[in-house]
């Protein structure tokens, strides 16, 4: 796989507080907010039915629970290495959403990093960060 | 009000006939089935099919409301709406969170609308069953209610079939996007809720100008913290935040970020904390 | 409050008086370059991130807090002076409450404790798709949940299609699809929006 530009959110998953829309560990059942985790659109057929990253015109490989990803923050260079937990994010209800750092941009809400996975390359307070997920390091 | 029992084939024809050709000729049966309660109950193998047979069954039930409608066809019509009471019962407990996958695609939550929904094609069956008796079509044994095209009075029948499927889509939470939604956004325009703000810029307009900026592309491996304090000061955001040297020596980070939002301006200081004066000025604050 | 107001007058004229980054701008011993070869060991995929803290605040002392993480075990976090406490906005340890939800990075002690950077309090990440729009808040379908998030004056913004943070909200799309940063208010399902980014 070639790296792909996108968005990436955060989300919080497993028996967590507030609002929280992954609760019971996700997809895959091991999802939580302290391991450095995310979520793929295409870990399954039936999260692809639900995704549809399709509708963007993106074409992401379907990876199962567990696979690694390495995800850089185009903002600053920082890098994180997670694993697969969960299934989202929506990606078609988003399509063409762009966030730029500079002439860097990511385009599509593509991956939803867990709270500790994100905030090793951005606060949590930023909402969206411009990123390259790649299969190596 | 021969004409009521009269209109109700009509209507459940078409609520029926419209879910089924939805469910079966539609596509994308496992995305449609994906992420319901259907899909939970059955698996996602069984689901699709189970969704298929199901579109079929509806579309038979609405031909036969047309063609022969009578007490079996309202009978049917009445177990339908009864199976699906029955299923958004299990979903309401079960997966509470999970779309019906009823009328659409889209997935939308259950709530009282959906019960009323189904409550409301059980009592158009109910009515099409008891109605009748007197009608052309009644015969021995037969036990058939007036059809619709006996002696039909069509403006009244078109009137309950107008409104009950008015209705219909009051109630269909799938369908909010084609009334609910337009309504509240004229709503919004007309009384524009949330205008009038205060013209201020933002504290998160001047952070994503210096996250997205040189600046901090050169500077954010000194960053220990998020924001620890700001203000305003001669056209600028002063943003602190805690820093570390590459040598681990700690320090005060200081970004003064232009309320214009030229990137291009952001001034860049390091307050070293091994200089006790600079350290006790930069750290002595009521917290 | 002399003292206060010396400080930020100290620090004013330090910060308008520092350097634009501009290319090749030398940061000597503060360059990214000097940074390399001393990064810390990396958390590996899928791992608990020591350094990373999360659970409901159940007593606070001092500059000490205990939370309650989700996996049922206690955290030990120190905070200092240096410790950027966020919530809603940038604020201090004061602001914090035991029922409190947070996240915390930092760097793991000898002891156990975590030494808190940054603190975020009761933050939440959220899609959601907007049901309606009020005078002073958004009604959100999160998950199959209501959710009412509020709109704080000349706090809360938006983010139109990617342009800079605005405070005026008017333009969220009713029935649309957006992305929600905010402060929960603890045991309800109410949060204080910090940034709703939408498409228009």
């Amino acid at each position: 796989m070639t790296a792909v530009y996108g968005e990436a959110s955060w989300f919080c998953c497993g028996a967590a507080w507030g609002p929280c829309g992954s609760a019971g560990g996700g997809a895959c059942g091991t999802c939580a907010s302290s391991k450095h985790q995310h979520a793929w659109p295409t870990v399954s057929s039936a999260c692809t039915g639900i995704t549809d990253p399709g509708a963007c015109g993106v074409s992401l490989t379907a990876r199962g629970c567990g696979f690694v990803h390495y995800v850089t923050n185009l903002c600053n260079s920082k890098e994180v290495s997670c694993s697969i937990a969960d299934c989202g994010p929506n990606v078609h209800l988003f399509c063409g959403e762009k966030t730029c750092c500079g002439t860097s941009c990511g385009t599509n809400r593509l991956i939803d990093l867990t709270a500790s996975a994100f905030s090793a390359v951005a606060s949590l307070s930023s909402g969206l960060i411009p990123v390259k997920i790649d299969v190596v390091a | 009000m021969t004409w009521l029992a009269q209109a109700q084939p009509l209507f459940l024809a078409g609520v029926f006939g419209w879910s089924g050709v939805l469910k079966t000729l539609a596509g994308d049966l496992g995305g449609r089935v994906a992420g319901t309660a259907l899909h939970r109950l059955l698996g996602g193998v069984v689901a699709p099919a189970a969704y298929f047979l199901l579109g079929v069954a509806e579309i038979a039930l609405a031909v036969s409301l047309l063609v022969d409608p009578g007490r079996a066809t309202a009978f049917a019509a009445a177990v339908m709406s009864g199976g699906f009471i029955v299923y958004l019962g299990y979903a309401a407990i079960a997966v509470p969170r999970a779309a019906c996958g009823c009328l659409s695609k889209r997935k939308v939550r259950q709530t009282w609308r959906g019960f009323a929904r189904a409550g409301l094609l059980m009592a158009s069956a109910v009515v099409a069953g008891a109605g009748g008796g007197a009608g052309a079509g009644a015969g021995a044994g037969g036990g058939r209610s007036s059809t619709w095209w006996d002696r039909p009075s069509w403006g009244a029948m078109a009137l309950v079939v107008v409104a009950e499927a008015a209705l219909f889509i009051a109630l269909s939470a799938e369908l909010d996007h084609l009334w609910l939604y337009p309504l509240r956004r004229l709503r919004v325009r007309v009384r524009r809720p949330l205008a009038g703000v205060p013209d201020v810029v933002p504290l998160q307009a001047s952070v994503s100008a210096l996250l997205r900026s040189y600046a901090w592309r050169r500077t954010s491996h000194l960053v220990a913290s998020d924001v620890l304090e700001h203000w305003d000061a001669d056209g600028h955001r002063i943003l602190v935040y805690n820093a570390r040297r590459p040598d681990g020596g700690r320090g005060t980070a200081l970004f003064a970020v232009p309320l214009d939002g030229d990137a291009a301006a952001i001034r860049f200081t390091f307050i070293d904390h091994t200089d006790e004066t600079s350290e006790q000025e930069a750290l002595a604050a009521p917290r | 409050m002399t003292t206060q107001v010396d400080r930020r007058r100290f620090l004013t004229s330090a910060a308008l008086g520092g350097a634009t980054i501009v290319g090749a701008t030398a940061l000597g011993s503060l360059a990214p370059e000097a940074a390399f070869g001393a990064a810390a060991p990396g958390v590996g995929p899928g791992d608990i991130d020591p350094q990373f803290a999360e659970g409901r605040v159940t007593s606070i002392s001092g500059s000490l807090i205990v939370a309650a993480g989700s996996d049922g075990t206690l955290s030990a976090i120190q905070t200092t002076t240096g410790t950027s406490v966020w919530k809603l906005t940038p604020t201090s340890l004061s602001a914090i409450r035991p029922g409190d939800g947070l996240y915390a990075r930092g760097v793991r002690m000898p002891d156990g404790s975590l030494a808190a950077d940054a603190l975020w309090v009761n933050i939440v990440s959220l899609d959601a798709h907007v049901a309606n729009l009020a005078s002073d808040h958004l009604d959100l379908d999160h998950h199959s949940s209501k959710i009412k998030a509020h709109v704080i004056s000349g706090v809360s913004a938006a983010v139109y299609n990617g342009t800079p943070p605005v405070t005026d909200l008017s333009h969220v799309p009713v029935g649309g699809h957006v992305h929600v940063v905010g402060a929960w208010r603890p045991d309800t399902s109410e949060i204080d929006i910090s940034t709703v980014y939408a498409k228009v």
